[in-house]
């Protein structure tokens, strides 16, 4: 605990900043996008508003969930650490296994007094290792992938019509879902809780498209997480 | 909405305007900020093993760490940006891959958006929505990241150990009716869509059986495999949708 108490004050000085350029991209592709908009009036207020709404009562679960993993790894490494690492590329799970992974190569149990700065370091840097790949192979594939895909609609002389981004936009997610699902259904509990949201999610979609409500068109997504979640924790203790 | 007709200028359409400007410009930012994270990820490592001089670790014991972990992450390095990237758009994964959790947050935010405004991303309006609504969901985050490092233990403590325990089922929930909005956006009715759909679907589950049945060793690439047969199957759809409307608009 010593090390903790002695990097930490360091360490949310990196925090403050990595952190803070998180804020900071999001801040300049929300203002490139409401330019864009404003320019080529896409989204009215209202739609602008329901994406905000939908973005922030979307997080709130999982954002929960990760609560338990995260408060463990404060007791792990502190809360500068675990702060810097969840708020960035950070699935807290991601990160809690590579600093127990940097601790068994080091042979080293965490809150010992062998637990020194030098151990945290190596826990730092292994953490790192959960980043940088990705930011890699972003700098790498995403450019020629846009360019890739659009160099059909570019390179084709007749102007209008489909496009391959539509079909790849509709085709992923239906491709990517089901896997999942697939996952979820052979496990007690969420497949309880997969089969009732679906159910949630057709009767709130019919009753939405019937009333035209706006509150369920915003919120359905939230509702059927609840109703799955409550499902499932008794179908997981039945 | 009226005066922002008034303010649009050039000849160009919302089309053009996208890919002439638009993702350029996205790219630009995208790069910038991934290069600038780099460096900032890096830098605590770099300052408190050769500045601070906590370096008792040595280099060999620095790539035995890596070498351990490599492994069981390289599948996911090298699918995991590509799986999402069709779902996400470009905007929203250069911001998704800096703020992290792709799947369990940004990934059904990108859904709930799209779906509100009966688009997807490989329009410029689904483009604008996803980013919008994926910002927001970055901020939040945060937000509730800081609160839980500051006080999470008196949130836990207040929360009865079943209240907590039924939170690992969330992302389930939300994959249920992310599903069903898929299948309620675009033109045709539920059922429509839905039939559409099952061939993509059916890759999803046949790279589920391939990866956990029919050949080990390779479960991080299921969900790529998946994505990858829906977009082959996609792409056929594309070049037959096209030549079909090539031949009803000659002029075109």
């Amino acid at each position: 605990m010593e090390t903790i108490k002695q990097l930490n004050p360091t360490l949310w000085v990196f925090a403050a900043f990595l952190i803070a350029w998180v804020v900071v991209q999001a801040a300049m592709f929300v203002r490139l996008a409401l330019d864009f908009n404003k320019k080529n009036n896409l989204l009215t207020k209202q739609e602008i508003n329901d994406c905000v709404k939908i973005g922030s009562t979307s997080v709130i679960g999982p954002a929960i969930n990760a609560i338990a993993i995260c408060l463990s790894m404060v007791g792990l490494v502190g809360s500068a650490d675990t702060f810097m690492r969840c708020g960035v590329i950070g699935a807290p799970m991601q990160e809690m296994f590579l600093a127990q992974q940097a601790s068994a190569v080091a042979g080293v149990q965490f809150g010992t007094a062998e637990f020194t700065p030098s151990i945290m370091t190596f826990v730092l840097w292994m953490q790192v290792w959960g980043t940088i790949p990705f930011f890699i192979h972003l700098l790498i594939s995403i450019k020629p992938l846009d360019l890739a895909a659009n160099a059909g609609q570019k390179g084709s002389k007749k102007v209008g019509g489909p496009n391959f981004m539509q079909f790849m936009g509709m085709a992923a997610p239906m491709a990517l879902m089901p896997y999942f699902m697939v996952g979820y259904l052979r496990t007690k509990g969420q497949r309880e809780c997969l089969i009732v949201s679906l159910i949630a999610g057709i009767i709130l979609n019919v009753v939405q498209k019937k009333t035209g409500s706006k509150f369920l068109a915003n919120f359905s997504m939230i509702i059927c997480m609840i109703i799955g979640m409550i499902v499932g924790e008794i179908a997981f203790n039945a | 909405m009226a005066d922002n007709k008034e303010i649009k200028t050039g000849a160009m359409t919302p089309e053009e305007d996208y890919l002439a400007n638009f993702m350029p410009s996205v790219h630009k930012i995208g790069r910038f900020t991934i290069i600038v994270a780099f460096f900032l990820s890096i830098a605590p490592f770099i300052y408190l093993y050769f500045i601070k001089g906590y370096n008792d670790v040595p280099f060999s014991m620095l790539f035995a760490g890596v070498a351990a972990v490599a492994p069981m992450l390289i599948g996911g390095w090298i699918s995991e940006p590509l799986t999402y990237w069709p779902i996400l758009g470009s905007a929203g994964i250069y911001m998704s891959y800096l703020a992290g959790n792709v799947m369990a947050m940004r990934f059904p935010v990108a859904t709930a958006v799209q779906k509100n405004a009966n688009t997807d991303i490989s329009t410029p309006k689904g483009q604008v929505a996803t980013i919008i609504g994926i910002a927001t969901s970055i901020v939040i985050n945060l937000v509730i990241l800081f609160i839980t490092v500051l006080v999470g233990g008196a949130i836990l403590n207040a929360m009865p150990p079943k209240v907590l325990h039924s939170f690992n089922y969330c992302i389930v929930g939300m994959i249920g009716s992310m599903v069903l909005m898929r299948f309620s956006m675009g033109k045709g009715t539920l059922v429509q869509n839905f039939l559409d759909a099952v061939p993509y679907m059916c890759c999803g589950i046949f790279a589920y059986i391939l990866v956990n049945f029919l050949v080990k060793g390779i479960t991080m690439y299921g969900a790529l495999i998946g994505v990858g047969l829906a977009v082959l199957i996609a792409y056929f759809k594309y070049k037959k949708a096209r030549a079909e409307w090539e031949a009803a608009n000659p002029d075109a």
